[in-house]
């Protein structure tokens, strides 16, 4: 069996918390039109 | 962490439906693992379950040694993509990006970086609801690379693809093996995964049915049959029956051979100066032998076509 390199990640560390969610959660709201929001087909 | 999958003993009953059977298997890191069984089979299930979105009534699914749900950044041990259809229509392919990567703490660099490698560049500002079947399979797999992940599983991924989209899907997970990362990827269509998969775990009524590597499979499958494309058939029967060969005839310059190897059909041939377009394993037998295995555990069958019947 032949050895494998493991993956090793060169992005950023992700990070999590209150601040990443309250980001995540306004970019949802913000990005969807406003005619969306209201219902409106 | 290592970059593992290890599914043990695995069963969940859906109501009077047996999903998983007993379904034991590893996925590795370097190699493309190809999940492949008939509709019906349990593999989304069995991927809902590695993801804790279904819980199984026994075995269990580990990441690494550990259970999905108690990993504190799990986009970047595993990325995902089970359904390409589940996004918000009216959202960009970009934000719809952009407030997955905000949730790990990722910037927008990180989102142009998974876009250009999953081929979306040009349409990153439309609608995800305007995108293709195909396109949505890009934009999940740029979804499930946001976290630079040790491991990738995808559910289908070829579904929708046209032809090119196909080919380069194959090039892409075998290019996420080679950089050491573990892929794990179903598919109903042993073809879709033959040129693309190292490994095959090919299951069905919830059980594994075989688990061994695409060349084992196609050594079994083919028992060391060669097929031998040449327009001088005859010439070539010849030859090889002196070299101790038999041979079937499939097409009009296309012959199966067997009790003789690739290297000695070719040898023989070139010794003879018979000429010859393709020496090659019989790959043919790979699907052939997926359709045997799985000839109990096809759930569905459509009723033999009677021409003359209208459908």
């Amino acid at each position: 069996m032949t050895a494998v390199t493991p993956y090793r990640s060169t992005a950023r560390e992700a990070r999590d918390g209150f601040g990443q969610l309250l980001h995540a959660e306004w970019t949802k709201l913000l990005s969807i039109p406003a005619t969306c929001a209201r219902g409106v087909p | 962490m290592e970059a593992t999958i290890d599914v043990t003993g695995l069963r969940k009953r859906f109501g009077p439906t047996l999903a998983l059977d007993g379904m034991t298997f590893s996925v590795r890191p370097g190699q493309v693992t190809g999940f492949v069984g008939p509709n019906g089979a349990g593999k989304s299930t069995t991927m809902r379950v590695i993801l804790g979105l279904d819980a199984a009534d026994e075995g269990t699914a580990l990441i690494g040694g550990r259970p999905y749900q108690t990993l504190r950044h799990p986009l970047s041990h595993l990325g995902s993509l089970l359904d390409a259809a589940a996004l918000q229509p009216s959202r960009s392919a970009r934000n719809h990006l952009l407030w997955l990567a905000h949730s790990q703490g990722l910037g927008s660099g990180r989102v142009d970086e998974v876009v250009a490698v999953a081929g979306l560049q040009s349409a990153i500002r439309r609608r995800a609801g305007g995108f293709s079947l195909g396109m949505r399979q890009r934009l999940g797999i740029a979804a499930a690379l946001l976290g630079d992940p040790p491991i990738l599983m995808m559910d289908e991924p070829f579904n929708g693809m046209d032809p090119e989209g196909i080919v380069w899907m194959r090039g892409f997970l075998r290019a996420l093996a080679a950089e050491g990362r573990a892929v794990f990827v179903s598919s109903h269509l042993m073809s879709e995964l033959e040129d693309a998969a190292d490994h095959l775990v090919v299951i069905g009524h919830g059980q594994v049915i075989a688990d061994a590597s695409v060349r084992d499979m196609i050594a079994a499958a083919s028992d060391d049959r060669v097929e031998l494309r040449t327009a001088a058939r005859s010439e070539a029967m010849t030859v090889l029956a002196h070299a101790g060969a038999r041979m079937a005839t499939t097409g009009p310059d296309l012959l199966i051979i067997s009790g003789l190897s690739t290297a000695r059909t070719v040898a023989a041939l070139t010794e003879s100066r018979v000429p010859f377009a393709e020496v090659s394993a019989h790959r043919a037998a790979l699907e052939e032998a997926y359709m045997e295995l799985t000839r109990d555990a096809v759930e569905f069958r459509a009723a033999p076509a009677t021409p003359g019947v209208a459908p």
